[in-house]
């Protein structure tokens, strides 16, 4: 497409002029191309001829080299630069020159694994040479138990997920035992989303793997793939426990592409300039535009409703013109396996022109590559944010980004400050597989699979030995001459949970077409998404839930022609259960200890289509969702508050700006990831305001707990100039955004 | 009404704890409070489990050898028709139908077939613990039990198999193909032992369902014992309990409800081998149902 072009005919019109806050051109890039020194099978060169690879580029070679080599390597090129073949070549090649290697494939989505699998099969499907040695299967916990021991004895390529990996493959290693022996190579993909508590968890779930590898006498290579990040070689060193090699020499292709920050215009008059028109209906109008003229797009969305909303809107605006209204579809987590296949499949043949979709279509799953990308909303990273820009990108003509600003303090700061954008570092992903919390549950896990000696410490840090011996304490573990037994009956792996998130879903089933289940959704956004009365867009058509089996875990829908949707109205709560430990400081009484955050939807609103005009709303009764965990919590002084008071800040607001810049440093001094810890400003606990600071896993993870004993430290970075990664999290405050982002009045 | 002074106790320590914010531990303390434990008197091993320690490269084990004129009331009765039914007396089976392996015990002698039953640690190929085995020696069947007294003697314990194995001409297991020769081997994998080629296996499961899956409610071991040993167990050990009853054992060297797995054990060893004297008979059994 003409990228320029359209951004010109666009804001020509008047509805659209003065929105483009900013566009950035970047810039076309050449193919480089590399001999690869490392012979490929002539089988393999033929295979991929047929598939129009006639050369390799530089960064395949030389991650083919390495592999080769018998480096263990991480890959960190762009979306589409064709990362999958740096790790299948090598792996169907060791297959050519010994069919009795295994391979296993770790993916972070069952989605990735069949995407995978189908491209495995592809390649067995083309020559009966190459079918002889290439079995590839998906186990994961979808897999029938019958099949099982027929893929734990026959495939050559396994692809699972950590979660499968953690529960169901390494406590029944002795199932196993010949595969683990003749696994020669491990591959990590998408290795960018092991971070924060997860990726610690799956830092240890691999470590574990190679105990078992190592005990049955096998060393298999890793080679791991990862969107762009600031710390690869960091990361991929903390999660595989080996020294990688960098591959981050990009030599695919790419188009020229022109990204454009777009910010919705004021509704109101001049003076008062508050709120601005939805960047929703924007997105609507630009992808009717773009559907138009043929592009092809992709829009991200950040919630599923509004995924829904804007490919309802759009396929009624483009009614009557052609073909173009059945050539959308929209895709996000909820639908059906087969029908995301379907809908990447048509995405992929072009014979889908549009996908309105949430981030379940960011990681990378193929759909070719696109013409144009709407962000609605920033992603929340900067790393997300190219992710999903990278969906368009054509090699040979141009593509286009455009990023949708919500009126809302970190979107409107990025239309000011385009190149904290386009110059920020991405973001740092941080896992620390020696945090004590995880390691107590991991090393139960490592025991249960093999008696825990001294040795282990080079698997597990210098912590094993303590950690052990207070799981032992418990009748855990017992030590007898010198190892530690798993000492108690059930697998401890059912008990620990490696994602923050449990994978707990609801079935959404139609009661008007035999109980047939149409969807599914996770158990803690099911009460905001699948509430009695609630309207379940599907594919744009409208649900009624008639009721919420909380414990059968199943939403019961009907069909229904409402002209409206339906909003839930959420309240949440972090109520003190136990206090733990207080220190009063200079700067305020600290406690730690344990709190219960609790959130629950209370009522709904029904909203007209179109006009967005409030129709109803009533309330409900559903059950409050609980988070048991660990905060820390501290209550600045009456003087301070007084002082913020006196310098023309509301306090409390002032204090939820300290309480993002404290949620954005703790990281650092934590080691954990963003999204692992949450705050709230409350004053009813304690009848003063007071920040709190939690873990978001159950129990705690000692986050919080780690900046309450490094308080002084933690009070430092946030006052310190705040970093710009700082800076986005804390203009995330209610201020005005006509006030500097941080309300980061000095700790 | 008075309270009784153990809850008045409880009650007082909840108020504490309340007041010192400190709920959950206080949860937890009644928790345990509320399973009072009995004192008991410790049992060691040698007094539930007459036997001796026994050893091979692989370390030392407990092994428990007893006669079953020891052990059952009906000792008598069993042996007599096990010798004769492998003896070759009162064949009836149908050859065409049976399994190789059963027709390879048929043409074997009494002392051929070795017994096998397994005690484990839990289903996910953990620790195998204990390997009851029995076989028929000078005219009186045998148990011999294989007991790891903690986990670290499981080598032991699956090396002492290997060697009674290699001189088996066959085995017979209940469901022992699909759990305990399969777990034998994981186990021996995991501790890179190596065993012997496996003689030919009879699995009185396989032969069972084939024979009476249409008489019986189902064919799991208690239910054909039930109907066609007629026996039942009183007091018997839960399949499910076995492991927590172990991982107690190594805890504190109580040997108490080991006692029970044991006997558990024996008796599974008993049954199968009745089952499979039924089996060659080829007597069909008068089932009341």
């Amino acid at each position: 497409m003409d990228a320029r072009l359209f951004i010109r005919e666009i804001t020509a019109e008047k509805r659209y002029r003065d929105q483009v806050a900013h566009v950035r051109e970047i810039p076309p890039r050449q193919a480089v191309y590399a001999e690869c020194r490392r012979e490929i099978p002539e089988l393999l060169w033929g295979l991929l001829r047929r598939q129009n690879i006639h050369r390799l580029y530089r960064h395949q070679a030389a991650a083919i080299e390495a592999v080769a080599d018998g480096r263990d390597v991480v890959v960190v090129t762009g979306t589409a630069s064709g990362k999958t073949l740096c790790y299948n070549l090598p792996v169907v090649s060791g297959l050519l020159a010994d069919p009795a290697g295994r391979a296993l494939y770790i993916f972070p989505t069952k989605a990735l694994a069949q995407d995978q699998l189908g491209v495995l099969q592809r390649w067995a499907g083309q020559d009966r040479r190459i079918a002889e040695v290439l079995a590839p299967a998906v186990y994961d916990g979808d897999t029938p138990a019958h099949n099982r021991a027929k893929i734990r004895s026959g495939a050559s390529v396994v692809l699972t997920n950590p979660d499968m990996l953690h529960v169901g493959i390494l406590p029944y290693h002795g199932k196993w035992h010949q595969f683990l022996r003749r696994l020669r190579t491990i591959v990590v993909d998408e290795v960018h989303s092991y971070r924060g508590i997860f990726g610690s968890h799956v830092a240890c779930v691999l470590r574990r793997l190679l105990r078992l590898c190592e005990h049955y006498g096998s060393r298999p290579q890793i080679v791991c793939c990862s969107a762009t990040i600031a710390n690869p070689l960091e990361l991929t060193g903390k999660l595989t426990g080996r020294e990688m090699t960098l591959i981050d020499n990009d030599g695919s292709p790419r188009g020229r592409k022109y990204f454009v920050l777009w910010n919705p215009p004021f509704l109101d008059l001049p003076g008062e300039r508050v709120s601005r028109r939805s960047a929703n209906v924007e997105a609507v109008d630009l992808l009717v535009e773009l559907v138009r003229r043929r592009a092809q797009t992709i829009v991200f969305t950040r919630a599923r409703i509004v995924a829904e909303l804007v490919y309802k809107y759009a396929r009624e605006q483009l009614a009557g013109e052609e073909d173009l209204a059945g050539r959308i579809r929209p895709y996000r987590g909820g639908y059906l396996p087969m029908e995301r296949r379907e809908i990447e499949q048509q995405l992929f043949t072009g014979r889908l022109l549009a996908v309105s979709a949430t981030n379940a279509l960011e990681l990378g799953i193929d759909v070719g590559s696109l013409d144009a990308a709407i962000l609605v909303g920033f992603p929340g990273t900067i790393c997300s944010t190219w992710q999903q820009a990278g969906r368009a990108g054509r090699t040979a003509s141009d593509s286009l980004v455009i990023l949708l600003a919500y009126n809302d303090p970190v979107d409107q700061y990025l239309m000011r400050h385009p190149d904290y954008l386009f110059g920020a570092a991405h973001e740092h992903a941080i896992v620390d597989p020696a945090n004590p919390y995880i390691l107590a549950g991991q090393l139960s896990c490592a025991c249960f699979e093999k008696p825990l000696t001294a040795e282990d410490e080079a698997w597990f840090g210098p912590l094993v030995g303590d950690v052990a011996q207070a799981v032992a304490d418990d009748g855990q573990m017992k030590a007898i001459d010198g190892r530690y037994y798993w000492s108690c009956s059930g697998n401890p792996a059912t008990q620990v949970n490696l994602r923050t998130i449990s994978q707990n879903n609801y079935a959404i089933v139609n009661t008007a077409d035999g109980h047939k289940t149409i969807g599914q959704v996770d158990a803690i956004s099911a009460p905001e998404l699948v509430y009695p009365q609630a309207v379940y867009l599907h594919e744009g058509e409208p649900y009624i839930v008639s009721q919420l089996d909380t414990e059968g875990k199943i939403a019961y829908v009907e069909p229904a022609k409402v002209d409206y949707y339906t909003q839930p109205v959420l309240a949440s709560q972090c109520r003190i259960t136990a206090t733990r430990e207080q220190r009063p400081r200079p700067q305020g009484q600290t406690c730690i200890g344990d709190v219960d955050v609790t959130w629950q939807t209370t009522a709904f609103r029904k909203v007209k289509y179109y006009t967005m005009e409030l129709v109803g709303q009533a309330s409900l009764d559903l059950p409050a969702q609980t988070l048991a965990t660990a905060a820390m919590w501290w209550s600045p002084p009456e003087a301070a508050r007084s002082g913020l008071s006196a310098a023309g800040y509301n306090p409390v607001e002032a204090l939820m700006g300290v309480r993002n810049l404290m949620l954005a440093a703790l990281p650092s001094i934590a080691m954990c990831d963003r999204r692992d810890i949450s705050g709230v400003v409350d004053s009813a606990n304690l009848g003063t305001p007071t920040v709190f600071v939690y873990d978001r896993y159950p129990g705690g993870v000692g986050f919080a707990r780690k900046g309450y004993e490094l308080f002084d430290d933690w009070l430092d970075i946030c006052s310190a100039r705040p970093s710009t990664t700082t800076r986005t999290w804390a203009a995330a405050t209610p201020c005005p955004t006509s006030r500097p982002p941080s309300c980061c009045w000095t700790c | 009404m008075a309270l009784p002074e153990s809850r008045r106790q409880k009650l007082d320590m909840l108020i504490r704890s309340l007041a010192a914010g400190k709920i959950k531990q206080a949860e937890e303390t009644l928790r345990a409070a509320g399973r009072p434990k009995p004192p008991r008197k410790l049992l060691a091993l040698e007094e539930v489990a007459p036997g001796a320690e026994a050893s091979n490269p692989q370390g030392a084990f407990w092994l428990i050898r007893r006669r079953l004129a020891e052990v059952s009331p009906e000792a008598p009765s069993v042996q007599k028709e096990y010798l004769a039914v492998l003896r070759g007396a009162r064949h009836r089976f149908d050859e065409m139908r049976a399994s190789a392996a059963l027709c390879h015990v048929a043409d074997g002698q009494p002392e051929g077939p070795l017994f096998l039953d397994v005690e484990t640690c839990g289903l996910a190929g953990t620790c195998v613990f204990m390997i009851g085995l029995m076989s028929c020696r000078d005219g009186e069947l045998v148990f011999d039990q294989l007991l790891a007294r903690h986990y670290g003697q499981e080598p032991a314990i699956l090396a002492a198999f290997a060697e009674r194995m290699a001189s088996a001409e066959t085995l017979v297991s209940f469901n022992g193909k699909a759990f305990d020769m399969t777990n034998i081997r994981e186990r021996a994998a995991f501790h890179g032992l190596a065993l012997p080629a496996e003689p030919p296996h009879c699995d009185v499961l396989h032969e069972s369902r084939r024979r009476w899956r249409d008489i019986v409610p189902d064919c799991r071991l208690q239910t054909l014992e039930q109907y066609l040993c007629r026996r039942r167990r009183v007091g018997d050990v839960l399949g499910s309990e076995i492991p927590d009853v172990y991982h107690g054992f190594v805890a504190d060297g109580d040997a108490t409800r080991l006692k029970s797995v044991l006997h558990h054990n024996l008796l599974d060893l008993l049954t199968t081998a009745q089952l499979l004297c039924l089996l060659l008979t080829g007597e069909e059994p008068c089932v009341d149902l």
